[in-house]
C-alpha cells in the first residue's frame, strides 16, 4: 500500500528524473532508478514517458540477454530519440556488472538516455563489483515504499500468506529453495519445493519461471497421485495466467482445481478457487457470477472460521456493489472486511480497507475498467517484472497518486 | 536424577538420597537403569512412526510418566531418525503459551541440536542462507536486533542470537506478545523457515526428523489447553517433521476430541498403573509395579517400612507423578522427626497437606460431582469433569472399558 508520504517522495524523484532526462537529450545518460514495487515501476516510466513527451524503447534483459551495453550498440538506430527503459536486470545478474562495467564506453559513444531499473540490493553490488560504472553514471532515483509487501486481498492462492520485506529477500528465499530442489531425494518434497519456488517466482513477476515451476511441480504429484498438491497447482498456474491476462485459460485452471478440492472436500481449496473465479468474472465485468463466487466462498470461509478468507470476500463484494453504483452496500461490505481485519489485526489491511471506504466517499461508483486501470495498463505491456502486485494494488496505488494530484491541484 | 561419577546408577542408602533418587522428572538415557517395565503405547508409536506414519498423539494424567516413555521413544529411534525432543515447560513460559510460540520453540530446538551435530563434527556444515534467513526473520518478527543483545561480531552474533533466543521466549513476555502480533500474519512465513530447517537437518544427518514435543499437557488453563489443540492445532501440523505431540488427557475425553484425532496417524493414551479394579479390589501386578520402582532406587532396602510403603501406593493413586512426590516428600517429615526410615505417619503427614491443598479450590458443587464419581466409577463429557481431570482431582483408568475414580488423597474431603 501506498501512503501520502511515500507519494510525495515519489513525486519529488520524479520531478528530478524528468528534469535529468531532459537536459541529457544530446549527451546521454544512465540513470540508476530504484524501486522495488513493480506496479510503481509501471506507473514512474508511464509518468516520465508523459511528462517529457519523448518515445519509449524497453529493452528486457533475462538470462539469455545480458549484455546490455552489446543490445545498446546494436539497436542503436531503433532509439535514437527515445529514452530506453531497461527491465530485469535481475536476470542478467552476475554478469551485467562485468558487462557494465568493461563496456561502459558503448554508452559515452552512443549519447544515449537510458533509465536502469533495479532493485535496492543492485545497488549495492553495482558499487561492489561494477565500481568503474558507478563512478561513470549519471544519478540514482529511488522510488522507496516503506511499507513491507504484504499479500493481495483480492489474489486466491498460497502466496497470499507470504510477507517479504523487498525483492532482495525474495531472491534468497528462492536461492535457499533453489538448494534444497538440489539436495532433497523425495519427489513429494521435490514437488512441494518447486510450488513454493513457483510462488516465488509469481511474487517476483517473473512468470515464466513460475509456470515452469508449477508445471513441474503438478506433473511430479500427477504422478504420484497427490490429488491435493494438484489442485494447489492448478490454482497456481491459473494465477499466472490471470496475470498474463489470459482469463479464459486461468478460467479453465481454477475450474480444474476446483473439481478436484470438491473431490477431496477441502472446504478451504473450494473458497479458494471460488474466490479465484470470482476475480476472473469480476475483471470481465460480468458482476453477477462474480458476485455469486465470491457469496460462495464467503459462505464457506464464515462456515470454517477463516476470518482473512471472510474478510477478502466482503472486499471484494464492495468491489462489485461499488461498479454497480450501489455505493451504500459497498461501503457495508467495505466495513464488515475491515471489522474482520481489524479482528485479526492485519494492519495493512486495516489501511487498504480504511483507504478503499475513504476513496469510495470521495470518488463514488467507478466502472470496472476504471477500477481495473493500472492493471490494463501493466497488460499491455511485455509480461517482464512489471505485473507482480494484484489489481486491487495497482488501483490503490492509481488512485492515491489520483488523490494526491487533486491535493496539489 | 543424581548418577555416580562414572555413569552407574546411584541408589539410595540414606533419607537425603531417597529424597535425590525420588526427584520428580523423567527418566534420561543415563539412568534408564530405574526404568521398570510397564504398558506403554510405545512400542506402537515406535513401529507406526518406522512404517511412514507422520503424526502421533499421546495423552495422559500429568505425572503419569510420559515424559519417560518419550524420552525411552527418542533412544530407540535414534538410529532411524533425527530425534529433536524437547519439553515446552523447559523451552517456554507455560503460564502463558500460544501456538506462535511452540512453533518457533521448535524451529530453535531443531537448528540446535543440528548445529550440536555440526560443532562435533558428525555432520557437515549446515546451509548459512538458510540459518542467516531464520536469524533474519525472527528478528524481523521480534524487532529485537543482533546488536541489541550480543555483544559478539559478525557470523558468530547471529549464530549466538539464534541460541539464546528461546531464553528470551520464554522470559520476556512483551517479546512473545510482539512476536505473535507480527506472526499472526506470517504463520506460513514461519512454517517455511521451520521446513527449511527440517530439510537442511534431514539433508545433513540423512535420517527424517521426528519432533517431540512434551509437557503440552501441563498447561495449566484448561482453556488455553483447548484453544492450542481446537483451534490451532491445524497450524502446529503444518509443519513438515514427524510429529509426537502430548495431549491434556481431559480433552481427550472431550466430544471435540474426535475431530482432532481424525488428523493423527494414531492417538494413544499412557494409563496410570492399576492398583485396584473398578470393584475396588487390590491388583497385585499394580503394587509390584511400585514395589519395583523403589527397589530400582534404594540400596538400604530398610529406607521404608512395608506398611508405609503400601500407604503411598494406595495413595498414589496410580498416578506415577504423585507416587514420586508421596516418597520424596516424606522423606523430608522423615528426616524432620530425626528417623532414619519412611513411617506410614510421614506418609499420611504429606498426603493430609496435599489434602488441604485439594480443600481450598474445590467447590461445594465439585465435590457433589466427585460423590458421584466415588459411587460410579463413571462420567460423562461436561466442563466439569474436564476441569476435575485437569487437576487431577478425578483419575481415569483402562481395563477393558474406562473408568474413573477420585483422587485417593481426595476421598477423605468428600465425608466432611
Amino acid at each position: 500500500m501506498i501512503d501520502a508520504n511515500d507519494l510525495l517522495d515519489v513525486e519529488s524523484e520524479l520531478g528530478r528524473i524528468v528534469t535529468e532526462l531532459e537536459v541529457s537529450k544530446d549527451t546521454g545518460d544512465v540513470i540508476i532508478a530504484v524501486c522495488d514495487d513493480f506496479s510503481l515501476r509501471k506507473l514512474i516510466t508511464d509518468e516520465i514517458v508523459g511528462r517529457t513527451g519523448y518515445t519509449r524503447y524497453d529493452i528486457h534483459l533475462d538470462e539469455k540477454n545480458k549484455n546490455l551495453p552489446k543490445i545498446l550498440s546494436e539497436e542503436k538506430d531503433e532509439i535514437l530519440d527515445s529514452i530506453v527503459f531497461v527491465h530485469g536486470i535481475e536476470k542478467a545478474e552476475p554478469e551485467i556488472y562485468r558487462y557494465l562495467n568493461f563496456q561502459r564506453d558503448i554508452f559515452y559513444k552512443l549519447k544515449q538516455r537510458v533509465v536502469l531499473w533495479c532493485y535496492s540490493g543492485f545497488v549495492r553490488n553495482l558499487l561492489k563489483y561494477a565500481a568503474d560504472f558507478w563512478r561513470f553514471k549519471g544519478n540514482t532515483y529511488e522510488f522507496d515504499l516503506k511499507e513491507a509487501r504484504e499479500l493481495p486481498v483480492v489474489q486466491y492462492m498460497l502466496s497470499k500468506e507470504i510477507s517479504y520485506r523487498d525483492i532482495d529477500e525474495l531472491n534468497s528465499r528462492i536461492k535457499i529453495f533453489e538448494y534444497l530442489l538440489k539436495e532433497v531425494k523425495s519427489d513429494r518434497e521435490k514437488a512441494d519445493i518447486l510450488l513454493k519456488t513457483g510462488i516465488f517466482y509469481y511474487l517476483k513477476s517473473d512468470l515464466d519461471k513460475a509456470e515452469e515451476m508449477c508445471r513441474k511441480s503438478l506433473a511430479i504429484n500427477e504422478a504420484l497421485g497427490r490429488k491435493e498438491g494438484v489442485a494447489s497447482g492448478y490454482g497456481n498456474l491459473g494465477n499466472v495466467y490471470q496475470i498474463r491476462g489470459d482469463l479464459d485459460k486461468a478460467e479453465e485452471l481454477y475450474r480444474k482445481s476446483l473439481a478436484i478440492e470438491k473431490k477431496l472436500g477441502r472446504r478451504e481449496g473450494i473458497a479458494n478457487q471460488c474466490g479465484n473465479l470470482g476475480n476472473v468474472y469480476l475483471i470481465r465485468d460480468d458482476l453477477d457470477i462474480a458476485e455469486e463466487l465470491y457469496r460462495k466462498s464467503l459462505l464457506i470461509n464464515e462456515d470454517i472460521g477463516r476470518k482473512e478468507g471472510a474478510a477478502s470476500d466482503y472486499s471484494n463484494l464492495g468491489n462489485v456493489y461499488r461498479i454497480r453504483g450501489d455505493l451504500a452496500k459497498a461501503e457495508e461490505m467495505y466495513r464488515k472486511s475491515l471489522e474482520l481485519f481489524i479482528l485479526i489485526g492485519s494492519e495493512n489491511m486495516i489501511k487498504k480497507l480504511n483507504f478503499l471506504i475513504t476513496d469510495l466517499k470521495q470518488s463514488g461508483r467507478m466502472t470496472t475498467q476504471e477500477l481495473l486501470q493500472p492493471v490494463t495498463v501493466c497488460r499491455q505491456c511485455d509480461p517482464d517484472l512489471q505485473h507482480s502486485r494484484s489489481y486491487l494494488d495497482a488501483v490503490s496505488a492509481f488512485n492515491q497518486r489520483r488523490l494526491a494530484g487533486k491535493k496539489e491541484q | 536424577m543424581p548418577t555416580g561419577s562414572e555413569g552407574k546408577l546411584v541408589k539410595a542408602d540414606t533419607l537425603k538420597d531417597m529424597y535425590r533418587v525420588f526427584a520428580y522428572e523423567p527418566l534420561t538415557r543415563e539412568d534408564f537403569g530405574y526404568y521398570v517395565k510397564r504398558e506403554s503405547p510405545r512400542e506402537n508409536f515406535r513401529l507406526g512412526l518406522l512404517c511412514g506414519g507422520e503424526r502421533y498423539l499421546l495423552a495422559g494424567h500429568s505425572g503419569c510418566g510420559k515424559s519417560t516413555e518419550l524420552i525411552r521413544l527418542s533412544d530407540e529411534l535414534k538410529d532411524d531418525f533425527f530425534v529433536v525432543y524437547f519439553s515446552v515447560e523447559g523451552e517456554l513460559d507455560i503460564d502463558d503459551l500460544q501456538c506462535e510460540d511452540v512453533l518457533v520453540a521448535i524451529g530453535l530446538k531443531i537448528f540446535k541440536e543440528a548445529k550440536r551435530l555440526e560443532e562435533d563434527g558428525s555432520i557437515e556444515k549446515l546451509n548459512t542462507d538458510i540459518i542467516d534467513d531464520f536469524y533474519e526473520f525472527l528478528s524481523d518478527v521480534t524487532e529485537i536486533k543482533v546488536e541489541e543483545r550480543i555483544k559478539e561480531k559478525g557470523v558468530g552474533a547471529k549464530l549466538t542470537y539464534l541460541l539464546s533466543f528461546s531464553g528470551w521466549l520464554k522470559s520476556e513476555s512483551r517479546t512473545r506478545v510482539e512476536m505473535r502480533r507480527k506472526l499472526e500474519h506470517r504463520l506460513s512465513d514461519l512454517i517455511e523457515r521451520i521446513d527449511n530447517l527440517v530439510y537442511e537437518a534431514e539433508i545433513k544427518t540423512k535420517k527424517p526428523v521426528l519432533v517431540i514435543v512434551d509437557d503440552l499437557e501441563k498447561i495449566p488453563r484448561i482453556d488455553a489447553a483447548k484453544k492450542l489443540f481446537y483451534e490451532d492445532i491445524g497450524v502446529l501440523l503444518q509443519i513438515k517433521p514427524r510429529m509426537i505431540y502430548t495431549i491434556p488427557i481431559s480433552l481427550v475425553l472431550d466430544p471435540i476430541f474426535a475431530q482432532i484425532k481424525s488428523r493423527f496417524d494414531d492417538d494413544q493414551t499412557l494409563p496410570n498403573i492399576k492398583i485396584k479394579d473398578r470393584e475396588g479390589t487390590s491388583l497385585t501386578g499394580g503394587k509390584e509395579f511400585f514395589e519395583n520402582f523403589v527397589n530400582n532406587r534404594i540400596g538400604n532396602k530398610q529406607l521404608i517400612e512395608g506398611e508405609a510403603l503400601d500407604f503411598a501406593i494406595e495413595m498414589s493413586g496410580g498416578v506415577l507423578g504423585q507416587f514420586v512426590n508421596i516418597i520424596r516428600n516424606s522423606s523430608i517429615y522423615a528426616l524432620q522427626d530425626g528417623d532414619d526410615c519412611i513411617k506410614k505417619r510421614h506418609i499420611e503427614l504429606y498426603v493430609h497437606k496435599e489434602r488441604r491443598s485439594f480443600d481450598r479450590f474445590l467447590s461445594y458443587g465439585d465435590i457433589e460431582f466427585l460423590k458421584v464419581i466415588r459411587d460410579n466409577k463413571d462420567a460423562r463429557d461436561g466442563n466439569t469433569l474436564l476441569m476435575l481431570l485437569h487437576s487431577l482431582s478425578i483419575l481415569e483408568y483402562q481395563n477393558d472399558n474406562n473408568w474413573f475414580d477420585v483422587n485417593p488423597i481426595i476421598v477423605p474431603l468428600l465425608e466432611k
